[in-house]
């Protein structure tokens, strides 16, 4: 969010930034139209914002618990939080200005295998997949294929880990859980981030299972920027457009025989931790877009303001 | 056979089944969801697995139509883990049973989204605002308030015309084929996506509307 806030400073353009953390002390109203428009105020510490003033918004939201300031509070400054942050769902969901990314597109992440089945439909190859409770179809899944990972479904806890071995007594704690199980591709992977038309790949070799979490394990992780095919980057925009999604970080594992594989498409990417490494100037890329979308979003060419939070 | 997704606790769910023995209704719970049996392969589609429906293991090919009746998986219904584990398993079953419901070649009463077991999972505020896009009236509260409900191409108990054009209208928008709404002659005042059939009348639409009843 800094970044993106900073870069648009860069341009000198004019956001405004909401803080969740300060939703307790927020009021939101919304009037809705017949003609579709939603419309209304947001106020706070004296200061209104005209929603039907805003072109694009660029938001971040997380839950409302772990955003107030005091990680206990409980009773009516909770509850009037939860309220403003619903209802600011709820706009960003059905405003007509453009929102990177709207909350209904960005949720097909939280179901892995749900997410995975429109990847294919757009077309990208993805890991064969079992998600099982039954020890004998993960062993038989196990042994045909060469390796297998093992990674949760709703994202929480989401570590890749290589199932080590094919020890039968492990594979019985499947019962207690559906578990989702998928081929390892060997090779390396990319992150293809699309940032409207655009596209900014960066390629990632790591000993890790997950280079997110290298880390944990101090395998290496090294990142360098790379150009993909033309035809593959318009795929990716497509198949972000075809997610309703503006901004997106789409992780592929590609083979050493050049197959490319589609893991995810995350919807809300944590672009700094490749800007960091690479120099790639995602956050810049992305303000732009912001600017891009709030002149689009104008009828009378009048750039209105962004807005993030 | 026929499946309802729904708490063990859930009177009316059992109710229900036992209005459609005669087409094996089955209530499917959190508990089957942690007994050995269940085997998904999404790239290959749900109806060629296998699940674990009222304690057995039954092909998924088998499953006529399925009743999504709660939102999600609850953490406190899993009484048999640990309580540290039980948020994350509540998790991971919800996300395992939106992508396996999608992957269903079978009429599914509501089809979930990335939200919500049964349907889209909006606030009061986004049912609000739709309800006006579609020409209705939105109210707090009301008086003479009954229950309307759209199943497929039906509606019923509608207090006008007017009325049953808004809710036909708003289950497109929302995207599902049930939708029930308190409402009287003049406003809305609440909406659900969840499949609660507690009349015959509901029952056998939903019946033919699933093509398992002329």
């Amino acid at each position: 969010m800094d970044a993106v806030r900073s870069a648009l400073r860069d341009l000198g353009r004019e956001a405004v930034f909401l803080d969740q953390r300060r939703n307790s002390s927020m009021r939101v109203r919304l009037k809705p139209s017949r003609r579709g428009d939603v419309n209304g105020s947001i106020s706070s510490a004296g200061e209104a914002l005209n929603l039907g003033e805003i072109g694009s918004a660029y938001i971040r939201p997380i839950e409302t618990r772990k955003a107030m300031p005091e990680p206990d509070v409980e009773g009516k400054a909770l509850q009037h939080a939860i309220a403003v942050d619903t209802t600011l769902i709820a706009w960003s969901d059905l405003t007509s200005a453009q929102v990177v990314n709207r909350p209904s597109a960005m949720a097909s992440n939280h179901s892995k295998p749900y997410q995975a089945s429109l990847i294919r439909n757009l077309g990208f190859r993805t890991p064969r997949t079992l998600i099982t409770t039954d020890p004998a179809a993960a062993s038989q899944f196990v042994k045909s294929h060469a390796c297998v990972v093992y990674k949760s479904i709703s994202g929480v806890r989401s570590v890749v880990s290589r199932l080590s071995g094919s020890d039968p007594e492990a594979l019985q704690d499947v019962a207690n859980c559906p578990t989702q199980f998928q081929e390892y591709i060997d090779g390396h992977e990319v992150r293809v981030h699309v940032v409207g038309r655009t596209t900014i790949s960066t390629k990632i070799d790591s000993g890790a299972s997950d280079y997110r979490y290298a880390h944990l394990t101090d395998a290496n992780v090294t990142m360098e920027p790379i150009a993909i095919d033309e035809s593959l980057s318009a795929k990716c925009v497509k198949m972000a457009s075809a997610m309703g999604l503006h901004l997106a970080g789409i992780d592929f594992r590609v083979s050493p025989s050049g197959d490319w594989y589609c893991l995810e498409v995350n919807p809300s990417p944590g672009f700094t931790f490749y800007e960091a490494a690479t120099g790639q100037a995602i956050g810049r890329a992305v303000a732009e877009l912001l600017c891009e979308l709030a002149q689009e979003n104008c009828g009378d060419g009048t750039p209105r303001n962004g807005s993030s939070g | 056979m026929i499946v309802i997704l729904a708490s063990g606790l859930d009177r009316e769910a059992r109710d229900l089944a036992n209005s459609w023995k005669g087409y094996d209704a089955r209530i499917l719970t959190a508990e089957d969801l942690h007994r050995p049996g269940w085997a998904f392969r999404p790239d290959d589609g749900a109806q060629d697995g296998t699940c674990v429906v009222a304690g057995s293991v039954v092909g998924a090919k088998d499953i006529e139509l399925a009743l999504t009746c709660r939102p999600s998986v609850l953490p406190e219904e899993l009484t048999s883990l640990h309580p540290e584990e039980r948020q994350y398993v509540a998790a991971e079953m919800t996300a395992f049973l939106v992508a396996w419901l999608t992957s269903l070649t079978c009429p599914v009463f509501n089809r979930p989204t990335a939200t919500s077991l049964c349907g889209p999972a909006w606030s009061v505020e986004h049912w609000r605002i739709q309800v006006v896009r579609c020409g209705g009236r939105w109210a707090r509260t009301g008086a003479d308030l009954h229950s309307a409900c759209v199943i497929g191409d039906q509606c019923f108990n509608a207090p006008n015309d007017r009325l049953e054009r808004v809710l036909r209208q708003l289950a497109i928008a929302a995207n599902v084929r049930f939708l029930r709404a308190l409402c009287n002659s003049e406003s809305v005042v609440s909406v659900s996506s969840l499949p609660r059939c507690d009349t015959d009348q509901l029952r056998d639409a939903i019946l033919r509307d699933a093509g398992l009843a002329p």
